[in-house]
C-alpha cells in the first residue's frame, strides 16, 4: 500500500500540493476613550501529537508524555497544550513544565477529561510583546491595555519608550504578561488610531473549536477568536449553547466608553434581549470587540472556530 | 575477491538438475569500461550490483527509466535476475531473501566480473531486456549514486546458452554517464520519492511519507518540510514571516531553487474563503533558496499561507 501510494505520487502530472499555515493581519479603528478588543489571532502551533501516557504527577497536576517530540527540558516557559478532542477540546491548559518529551500541565488529568491517546496541540500564549512588539503607536505612558485576571482584579500596561517594552504600573517589564485565547483586553488611548493586529508573533488563523474558561462573579471578557467579521452578530461568537438558559448573561459595551449597550439571555438555543426577550441573534457585534460574559458557575464557553476556503 | 560463479557455484550444482535448460549470463569490465563513482574514483570492492530487468512495456521502457527519479518506483518495477538465494533464477526467486550481488574487484580493482547461471527461462525468458544497476554502497537503501546501464546486446539468453554482459562498446547510461573508458554513477536524483526514502524507508507507510503527513508533529507537512529543507524528524520552524518594515506589513517566505519537482508560491485572501495567488517580488536568493516578498495591498485586512504543489520534473 506505501509502496503503490508513492508510486501514484510519482507518476501523476501535477499531483497535488499542501499549504502552511495561515497568518496574516487586520486593522482596528480604536476610538479615544476605552473600548473592549480581542485579538482573532494566536501563536503558531509549535507541535501536534498524540499522547502516549497521561498520568497524574506527584501534585495531581497532569504529566502528559509524547513520543520523541524533539523538545528541550524547560522550553515551553509561555506556552499552552489544547486538547483536540474530547470534553476540553479547544481549551488552552497552562504548561507548568517540560522535559524533553513530557508536558505538565496546571490540570489534573480528571478535571480537564485527559486520557491517553488524545491529540493536543501546543502553542506559545499571546502575550504584550508578542500582540504588539512596537507599542502598537499607543502614547507611552499614556495609552494603555487594561487586562482582567481569573480573580476580577484588573491589570494597566502601558507603552515605555524608555525601554521600547511593555510596563506595568510599577515600571515593570510586563512583556510577557499573557493573553489567553479569546480573552478580551480594553484599550484607553486619548487620540483614537488605527491599531495593527498580527504585526508580531501572534499573527495566526486558528482554524479548530475554541472553549474558553468563565469564572463566577468576576466579569469575564471575551471574543471571538476570528480576525474576520464573525457574522457581526452576537450570535456568531458561538457562545449561546455555553450559556445556562434565563442564568448566565453577555453584556455589550460601547465602544469610547465602554457603558453598557444590552444585556443578553440564551433561552437554550438563541440570544434573546434580557428586559424583552426579544431574539437578538443578529444584533450586530462590531469586528474584534470583545462581550462581557457572566456566569453563575465557572464553566467552559465554546466559541465559533473561523472557516477557511481550500 | 572471488568472482561470483564460485560463490554461486555451489547453487548451480544443485539446480542443474531441475533446470536442465537454463542460460547464464556473465558480466564483465575486463576489456571494456570500468565502472565508477560519479567523480571517476574507481568503483569499490563490495557494492551492491543488481543484475536484471525492468518490469516496464518494452517499447517505452528505457524512456521511462530515464524519467523516472525515485528509487522506490524503480524498485517496484525491477525484476533482479539473481540475487544470491539457492532459487535464484527461478520462479521462487521473488520469495526469498538473498543478498544482494556485489561488486568484487576482479580480476583488478574497479573491475567487475561474475556469471549468474541456471537461469530458468519461466523465470526471465530468453530475449528479456537486461539493466545492470549499481549502487556506491553495499546496500542500496544506504546508497547516495548510482547507475543504472544497458545496451542493446544485453538479454538474457536462450536455455542452454550464455551472454556476455560486456562493458565495452555500445553501453548505454540511463541512469548515470558515459565517457573515458568509465560508467560513471550519478547523484540519487533530488525528488520528494527520495526525500522520503531516505528520511523515512522505502517501505514507509503512506501514514508516514504521504505528502498531507506531519510525522515529526511541527505542524509542517512533509511536502513542505521537503521543499524548505527541514528535518523530517524534528521540530522546525517555517520559513515564512510576516514583517513590518518602514510601516508596512508584507509576507516574507523562502522557494527552494534547486527542487525539481515543487512548486512553491504564495497565496493571499482577504476573508480567508477566497484565495488568490499573492503578487511575490524576489528580494534576495543564496545556494539552496529565493528570498520573496508580498506586500500588503492596502485594506482592512490580509492573510497569506504558502503553497507547496508537486509537478513532474522537467
Amino acid at each position: 500500500m506505501a509502496l503503490m501510494a508513492t508510486v501514484l505520487w510519482v507518476g501523476a502530472d501535477a499531483a497535488f500540493g499542501e499549504t502552511s499555515n495561515i497568518s496574516g493581519y487586520y486593522h482596528v479603528s480604536v476610538p479615544s476613550g476605552n473600548s473592549a478588543w480581542t485579538c482573532g489571532l494566536v501563536c503558531e502551533e509549535i507541535y501536534q501529537g498524540a499522547a502516549v501516557n497521561v498520568t497524574a504527577d506527584v501534585d495531581g497536576k497532569a504529566l502528559v508524555s509524547f513520543s520523541a517530540p524533539g523538545w528541550t527540558g524547560g522550553e515551553f516557559t509561555l506556552h499552552y497544550l489544547e486538547p483536540l478532542s474530547g470534553a476540553s477540546a479547544g481549551l488552552a491548559i497552562d504548561v507548568l513544565s517540560n522535559t524533553t518529551d513530557t508536558i505538565k500541565l496546571d490540570v489534573t488529568p480528571a478535571e480537564a477529561g485527559l486520557t491517553n491517546g488524545m491529540v493536543f496541540g501546543l502553542r506559545k500564549h499571546a502575550t504584550l510583546a508578542g500582540l504588539l512588539p512596537d507599542g502598537g503607536g499607543f502614547v507611552p505612558f499614556n495609552d494603555t491595555i487594561g487586562l482582567i485576571g481569573s480573580s476580577g482584579s484588573q491589570q494597566i500596561y502601558f507603552w515605555s519608550d524608555v525601554s521600547s517594552t511593555w510596563i506595568d504600573a510599577t515600571n515593570a517589564d510586563a512583556s510577557d504578561v499573557v493573553i489567553r485565547p479569546g480573552q478580551g483586553f480594553v484599550i484607553q488611548v486619548g487620540v483614537a488610531k488605527t491599531v495593527t493586529l498580527g504585526n508580531g508573533e501572534v499573527a495566526y488563523v486558528k482554524t479548530t473549536p475554541t472553549q474558553i474558561r468563565a469564572t463566577n462573579g468576576i466579569p469575564n471578557l471575551i471574543g471571538a477568536l476570528n480576525p474576520l467579521e464573525p457574522g457581526t452578530t452576537l450570535a456568531g461568537l458561538g457562545v449561546t449553547g455555553s450559556l445556562a438558559a434565563f442564568n448566565d448573561s453577555l453584556v455589550t459595551l460601547d465602544a469610547g466608553s465602554l457603558a453598557q449597550t444590552g444585556t443578553y439571555l440564551s433561552d437554550g438555543s438563541n440570544l434573546v434581549n434580557s428586559s424583552n426577550f426579544d431574539n437578538s441573534n443578529n444584533v450586530a457585534l462590531p469586528a474584534g470587540t470583545s462581550v462581557v460574559i457572566n456566569v453563575d458557575a465557572a464553566k467552559n464557553i465554546n466559541l465559533t472556530p473561523v472557516s477557511v476556503g481550500p | 575477491m572471488k568472482p561470483w560463479s564460485s560463490i554461486l557455484g555451489a547453487f548451480a550444482i544443485c539446480l542443474i538438475s531441475s533446470s536442465a535448460w537454463a542460460g547464464g549470463v556473465t558480466l564483465t569490465s575486463v576489456g571494456g569500461s570500468q565502472f565508477a563513482l560519479r567523480d571517476g574514483q574507481a568503483l569499490p570492492a563490495g557494492v551492491a550490483v543488481r543484475i536484471g530487468t525492468f518490469l516496464l512495456p518494452t517499447e517505452t521502457r528505457d524512456q521511462t527509466l530515464v524519467a523516472a527519479t525515485d528509487y522506490v518506483t524503480l524498485k517496484s518495477w525491477f525484476q533482479p535476475l539473481a540475487e544470491s538465494g539457492e532459487a535464484s533464477g527461478t520462479i521462487a526467486q521473488p520469495g526469498e531473501s538473498g543478498g544482494f550481488l556485489r561488486s568484487n574487484g576482479f580480476p583488478t580493482a574497479g573491475d567487475i566480473f561474475g556469471t549468474i547461471s541456471n537461469i530458468s527461462p519461466s523465470f526471465m525468458p530468453p530475449g528479456t531486456q537486461l539493466y545492470v544497476w549499481v549502487f556506491n554502497h553495499v546496500d542500496p537503501e544506504q546508497s547516495t549514486q548510482w547507475g543504472i546501464f544497458t545496451s542493446e546486446n544485453w538479454t538474457v539468453p536462450e536455455s542452454l546458452g550464455t551472454r556476455v554482459l560486456s562493458t565495452g562498446a555500445g553501453v548505454q547510461a540511463l541512469h548515470g554517464n558515459t565517457g573515458g573508458q568509465q560508467l560513471l554513477l550519478r547523484d540519487i536524483p533530488v525528488s520528494y520519492g527520495n526525500w522520503t526514502w531516505k528520511n523515512y524507508s522505502s517501505d514507509a507507510f503512506p501514514e508516514i511519507a504521504g505528502a498531507a503527513e506531519d510525522p515529526d508533529h511541527d505542524g509542517i507537512a512533509n511536502l513542505a518540510e521537503y521543499a524548505w529543507l527541514l528535518r523530517a524528524n524534528a521540530p522546525d520552524t517555517t520559513r515564512a514571516e510576516i514583517k513590518e518594515e518602514g510601516g508596512v506589513l508584507s509576507f516574507t517566505f523562502k522557494r527552494p531553487r534547486n527542487l525539481p519537482d515543487v512548486s512553491v508560491s504564495a497565496e493571499c485572501s482577504p476573508d480567508l474563503k477566497k484565495w488568490s495567488p499573492a503578487t511575490s517580488v524576489l528580494i534576495g536568493s543564496d545556494a539552496d533558496f529565493d528570498t520573496l516578498r508580498s506586500t500588503a495591498t492596502s485594506g482592512e485586512r490580509c492573510f497569506w499561507r504558502v503553497r507547496f504543489s508537486s509537478i513532474t520534473a522537467p
